[in-house]
């Protein structure tokens, strides 16, 4: 009797096996990655606890992995939108920088005077910071929609532009005293975080964690209740699954191509408000190591779940986090590279499924 | 074999007795549902595809279009649903719907059974539930403003899976995982359910068992009977002789003829589909 | 600023950039969308410029960057061929991945100088007046080989029998795989050659033509340009060629317009403040936008264009293929 490999389709997925595919490229990533970074005389292991660190240790580290967190939900979230219409925005980066940008608008011109009421301040900025990311997502948006420009090429260019916008703003015009940054932003213009609460509360001292998260979290649930309850998460569903059976089905595909990819830099340039406005409180050329690109990444393994993209985000945060001890720095580039890449290798597990099979010698 | 008829043989293989030959009863026509007129458009190669087509089909009534494959069936169905564009005129009870987006037809009651039932009329990995409010998602029980109700999407999936036989694992199985009978059950009970006054049925059983092929022909009929208008776009002759109240015929995009069914010759349907021109009723 | 240098410049940098996107057009003919190319130019650039330093010969480094290229882009071609997975996410991880794996792998390389590959000058024809010192004089043996590649490549995809079953498998692969073309294995091919030229794009810049290690800014976004001259060019190396020494050219025009001075001596306008030079660095993205609205305009009036297969994998036997 032999035994033979049998691979046939699969017709149910089972419940447990797409998350386990995702958590199966973590674990795959980190093991591929650090033979990787041992090659290049790096010490993993060491490594890896610096990351354990960044999760699981003290609360001071924690808060920090949850406001490099916050960006990446924001954007995770923005991302999934498009994605679950099959619109590939690889310009959060971008609709990031916008985001700041807009939102700088406000305290740097000033737009309305810095004494006004700090959540009119704030408001604003939020607006104007989704308005700028917004149109910054309209722009590929419409130019798929009207000439079926491919928006991957169109957003990764806009992502160049707009920091060159950005940078001539901050060097030139906006810039403090020569240097390549703006003045620090009226405290008015600042995110309240816990450490505002310090006094009161003894243990918040220094605690770095600001409003943004909920802003996270907020985006999260509205993104998922756009999917699980509204009309439009169903058109977004369906143009994803069969563009020609959601135009046979009546459903405008321009309209909501734009719609989508605008909805989605909004929320990534809100994200870009929020870390200028609780973190660097200053307009300056760096405000990201890369969220944009790592939001698209946290959006694929969560499977485009809007609460599974909140403890992926908490994740890549620590490696971010983590990161920031470890030399060289494309580490968290190359894992993130990994990661994806066996987490779309993986998926052939959801479609096929391996038997093995007992043959007869005798029937053949 | 000796005596072996070809209905003797369908009942063995489905295990029920098969109609062939359907019975047309005589029942009123009703008003005239939809009108084309002087309708030409081109095809995807930039050449001309329909010519000048009139036609109109009454309520209660089954206009079949025989033809050989490829002499514009396909852009004739699309410029009706509103996926393709044309010059002319095509209207619904008098409201225009021609060069408009596909939703106006569906507004004004137009059905659609797409050629290709996987590429067009489906959305393979999304539910069964997904893929039966298609068309009716915007409208209520299922459909309330920003909303959509679910468990009453489901509820009426289950009961048109068990209506229709519709056989699959659950209403959360991928719609792609279907046989082709089953998922064009699927597809003719989505496209009923909302009792469209004007059914536009193409291929509607192409590649489809015996005990497939029945049913979807009875249900075709029902609709009739419910006072539905049915363009019956289809290559196999014998589907749309035993069907059709009025034939029509198709060649290089111009319609050749339009024979009443009762008085059929075959031998006239047979030049018409070669191309040569006949009188009208 | 000095036209027969921003000419020179120009077929320079475009060398680079019609190498990658004749290896992508080879690719996307085939069906595959591979949109790993920055990546794998990263990493050719890497590999190329480490392996030189690390056996003291600029062709090693080149042979090294190229099989590099290739075995990345074969990573793509098993995960969509074999395991249909979707090629745009694909081709992005790839990217990812690259670039992940050149940064990694190129720490310490920055400001290293392994031997590079020479210029050469063509002798009688470098001496034609104008375009003879920008064409044939001072150049890498890379950009001289362009010139050939570039009709090479147009004869072969649309005169040559390989050519026809390139195309007949990116356009019907059905058709073509019941006439007994081997589908999947001219896919994997034509990946792995699109892969390879993009290796080769990547150490010419690294090795060539801006010869250092410079982390991502070596390729700068390249690989995308690359990818969006592909439909500009709409499939075709000699608008593919043209695209990339016209964009050279820009790039270098660019580069001119932040000095003090411009054409016959006259005083640059935009040099008095130098933070003007942002708006300048924006003009390449700017224009591969227009140039792709313009292609894609073209595209959809020609009804003619990408490749019917492009994108979709191929599984035999499916319904309705």
């Amino acid at each position: 009797m032999a035994i033979r490999l049998k691979i046939e389709q699969r017709v149910e997925v089972p419940k447990w096996l797409p998350p386990a595919t995702s958590v199966g490229s973590v674990v795959a990533a980190f093991i591929l990655g650090g033979l990787v970074f041992k090659f290049v005389g790096g010490k993993p292991l060491q490594a890896l606890s610096f990351f354990y660190q960044a999760v699981f240790g003290s609360w001071g580290v924690f808060s920090d992995t949850l406001v490099k967190a916050t960006p990446l939900i924001i954007i995770g979230v923005a991302c999934a939108i498009a994605f679950k219409m099959r619109l590939w925005n690889i310009g959060a980066e971008g609709q990031f920088y916008a985001g700041a940008f807009g939102a700088s608008m406000v305290v740097l011109i000033p737009i309305i005077p810095l004494d006004s009421p700090k959540f009119v301040v704030i408001g604003l900025m939020m607006i104007m910071g989704m308005i700028f990311g917004g149109i910054w997502g309209f722009i590929p948006g419409y130019l798929k929609a009207k000439y079926k420009v491919n928006e991957i090429i169109t957003t990764l260019m806009l992502n160049y532009i707009i920091i060159n916008w950005n940078n001539f703003w901050i060097f030139d015009q906006w810039s403090d005293r020569g240097f390549q940054m703006t003045a620090t932003f009226n405290r008015v213009a600042w995110l309240p975080r816990l450490a505002d609460y310090a006094k009161e509360i003894k243990a918040f001292s220094g605690v770095t964690l600001h409003l943004g998260v909920i802003f996270g979290i907020v985006a999260a649930i509205v993104v998922w209740w756009i999917f699980r309850y509204s009309r439009w998460g169903y058109e977004i569903k369906l143009i994803g699954d069969n563009p020609n059976a959601a135009k046979y089905a009546g459903i405008n595909i321009s309209k909501n191509i734009i719609l989508a990819m605008t909805f989605s830099g909004a929320l990534a340039g809100l994200a870009g408000m929020s870390e200028i406005s609780g973190v660097v409180h200053r307009l300056q050329e760096s405000i990201s190591p890369g969220y944009g690109f790592t939001g698209i990444i946290v959006a694929w393994l969560a499977k485009l779940n809007p609460f599974a993209i909140i403890p992926v985000s908490v994740l890549f945060a620590g490696l971010i986090v983590a990161g920031r001890e470890i030399q060289p720095a494309g580490l968290s580039f190359l894992l993130q590279g990994i990661i994806l890449f066996m987490l779309i290798s993986s998926d052939v597990l959801l479609r096929y499924k391996i038997r093995f099979v007992q043959v007869d010698e005798e029937k053949v | 074999m000796k005596g072996v008829t070809k209905k003797d043989l369908a009942q063995r293989m489905v295990g029920r007795e098969v109609v062939f030959t359907v019975e047309r009863s005589s029942h009123e026509l009703g008003e005239v549902v939809v009108e084309l007129e002087n309708v030409s458009a081109i095809n995807n190669r930039g050449l001309p595809a329909l010519k000048d087509v009139s036609l109109s089909v009454r309520s209660g009534e089954i206009l079949g279009l025989a033809g050989v494959g490829g002499n514009g069936q396909s852009e004739l169905a699309e410029v009706i649903t509103g996926l393709r564009q044309c010059t002319g005129y095509i209207a619904i009870q008098g409201e225009e719907i021609s060069n408009f987006p596909p939703i106006k037809a569906i507004k004004q009651g137009v059905s659609h059974i797409p050629e290709d039932r996987t590429a067009v009329g489906t959305a393979p990995r999304l539910s069964l539930t997904d893929n039966t409010i298609m068309k009716g998602y915007r409208d209520k029980p299922i459909g309330d403003g920003w909303r959509i109700n679910f468990q009453v999407a489901e509820d009426h999936t289950s009961v048109l899976k068990d209506q229709f036989n519709i056989l699959a694992p659950s209403i959360h199985t991928p719609a792609g995982k279907l046989s082709g009978g089953n998922l064009q059950k699927l597809i003719l009970a989505r496209e009923i359910n909302s009792e469209p006054k004007f059914l536009v049925a193409m291929q509607p059983t192409r590649g489809l068992d015996v005990g497939a092929i029945e049913d979807i022909r009875a249900l075709l009929l029902e609709q009739r009977k419910n006072g539905a208008a049915i363009l019956l776009i289809s290559e196999e002759l014998d589907e749309v002789l035993s069907l059709s109240d009025r034939i029509a015929v198709i060649s290089e995009g111009k319609i050749m003829g339009i024979v009443d069914s009762e008085n059929v010759d075959i031998d006239q349907i047979g030049m018409m589909m070669a191309g040569m021109e006949q009188e009208r009723e | 600023m000095n036209l027969e240098i921003i000419l020179h410049s120009g077929i320079a940098t475009g060398s680079v950039l019609l190498f990658a996107a004749i290896g992508e057009i080879f690719a996307e003919r085939s069906g595959i969308l591979n949109l790993g190319v920055e990546g794998m130019m990263l990493l050719g650039a890497m590999a190329g410029f480490g392996t030189s330093l690390a056996t003291d010969s600029a062709w090693v480094g080149l042979g090294v960057a190229i099989l590099a290229g290739g075995l990345l882009s074969l990573a793509h071609g098993l995960v969509t061929i074999h395991f249909q997975a979707d090629q745009v996410v694909s081709g992005l991880s790839l990217t990812f991945l690259g670039t992940g794996l050149a940064l990694v792998l190129g720490e310490g390389l920055t400001g290293q100088t392994p031997p590079l590959l020479l210029d050469y000058n063509i002798p009688l024809l470098e001496s034609i007046p104008f375009l003879g010192p920008a064409l044939f004089k001072d150049h890498g043996l890379l950009v001289y080989a362009g010139y050939l590649f570039v009709p090479l490549s147009w004869f072969y995809i649309n005169k040559t029998r390989p050519g026809l079953h390139l195309r007949a498998v990116g356009e019907k692969p059905a058709a073509a795989d019941s006439v007994g073309v081997n589908v999947y294995g001219l896919r994997y091919l034509y990946v792995f050659v699109g892969g390879c030229l993009a290796g080769l794009a990547g150490a010419m810049i690294s090795l060539s033509v801006a010869p250092g290690w410079y982390s991502s800014q070596t390729t700068s976004g390249q690989g995308w340009i690359a990818i969006a001259l592909v439909i500009f060019a709409q499939w075709n190396p000699f608008r593919a060629a043209l695209g990339g020494y016209l964009f050279g050219m820009l790039r270098r025009l660019i580069l001119d317009l932040q000095g003090p001075k411009l054409l016959f001596g006259l005083v640059n306008p935009l040099y008095i403040n130098s933070n003007y030079s942002f708006f300048l660095k924006m003009t390449p993205y700017v224009l591969t936008i227009i140039a792709l609205i313009f292609g894609s305009r073209a595209i959809a009036k020609k009804r003619a264009g990408s490749p019917s297969a492009l994108g979709i994998p191929y599984i035999r036997g499916e319904r309705g293929q």
